[in-house]
């Protein structure tokens, strides 16, 4: 079949299409993950876990294993309807969370041991927060770079 | 529908690495690179696909559009979807480095049997083309439910019970990414046929 030459109208119609579709996340309330949320945080000798799937829904009967960083497991739980789990600090190390909430999603979550110092101090920890739209630019940006690339190589070899 | 980090065990995890690692080079070999720029949008919409909540039922599910991908790149998927969820992986943390090949193969397989069962009849008659395209949007989500319940039978979860879950929790995802294939279908017999699959030589 011989190569067709670029077709520029084809090209545009192509664009439109893509956005019409694209557009469907533009509502950035619902862009969304395939993926579970787990935040703790630290109140004198409690900790709070929460957990989330990134569409908001609380996780139900999630499992939760808190083991120390040697990977010694020190405690098991079950999160409520609300999603959240509580427990006693059970010794003031890094403490790793971690979220089974079925179907292959996992999460997990290091607790510092110096945020317990912090909580006794009366302070609270900073959480960020990752931007999913710049990430999005990014991950797009990626794919036409490389798309790009294999278009000019492909170009160049033709030309020899 | 991505397998987190941590949740298969090894040899899991190196068999469908293996199998993807087949699957991508095949794609490589069959990849048509002077159109190399249908396969950079097909990788970029996967790749913003899930992120994409689909509201109604369940709110746990987002489009996947492995049918679409499936039917206009047939082996080419696997490099497509590859990358898409590498960069998934890396910036999003959807699914875990280590599980790219078992993800991989969650997304692109089923894209490549709905290439295979339904790019014959997308030259016939329009009602039968789209009747295909919107059934090839419907069995790819399908199928990938299916294989993540086989991926998940090795970590003592029932394979009925999860592939009934994960489809039940995804029957909106179906119905929109039926539609959004024959709608793409629909557009490209009128516009461009040669870009669907099974063009025949004129």
């Amino acid at each position: 079949m011989k190569p067709q030459p670029f077709d520029l109208a084809l090209a545009k119609r192509i664009w439109i299409l893509f956005w019409i579709v694209g557009s469907l996340w533009i509502n950035t309330a619902s862009v969304d993950a395939h993926r579970v949320n787990i935040f703790a945080r630290v109140e004198g000798d409690t900790v709070h876990v929460e957990s989330k799937f990134s569409s908001g829904r609380r996780v139900h009967t999630g499992k939760i294993t808190v083991s120390d960083t040697t990977g010694t497991e020190l405690l098991r739980g079950t999160t409520d309807e609300n999603g959240q789990f509580s427990f006693k600090v059970p010794q003031k190390t890094d403490l790793k969370i971690v979220l089974e909430a079925g179907t292959g999603h996992r999460a997990e979550w290091t607790i510092p041991a110096a945020e317990f110092a912090l909580s006794a101090a009366g302070e609270k920890p900073v959480r960020k927060k990752e931007s999913k739209v710049k990430n999005v630019i990014i991950g797009m940006g990626f794919i036409f770079g490389l798309t790009a690339i294999i278009a000019y190589i492909r170009n160049r070899r033709k030309k020899q | 529908m991505h397998i987190s980090e941590g949740v298969l065990s090894g040899p899991v995890l190196i068999s469908g690495g293996a199998l993807a690692a087949a699957g991508t080079a095949i794609g490589l070999k069959k990849l048509d690179y002077d159109r190399i720029a249908k396969a950079g949008i097909l990788s970029a919409a996967f790749f913003v696909a899930s992120l994409v909540h689909v509201p109604i039922g369940p709110a746990n599910a987002h489009l996947i559009l492995n049918g679409l991908v499936g039917l206009l790149l047939g082996w080419a998927s696997f490099p497509a979807i590859l990358v898409a969820l590498v960069l998934q992986a890396m910036l999003f943390q959807f699914g875990g480095i280590t599980a790219l090949g078992v993800n991989t193969m969650i997304m692109a397989l089923p894209a490549l049997l709905c290439y295979f069962i339904c790019s014959p009849f997308l030259h016939k008659k329009a009602s039968l083309a789209l009747a295909a395209a919107f059934a090839c949007g419907v069995l790819s989500v399908a199928l990938s439910a299916l294989i993540l319940g086989l991926a998940l039978v090795f970590t003592e979860e029932n394979f009925f019970e999860i592939s009934a879950i994960v489809i039940a929790a995804h029957i909106p995802v179906m119905v929109v990414e039926g539609f959004i294939t024959a709608m793409c279908v629909a557009f490209l017999r009128k516009v461009q046929p040669s870009m669907l699959p099974g063009a025949p030589e004129s």
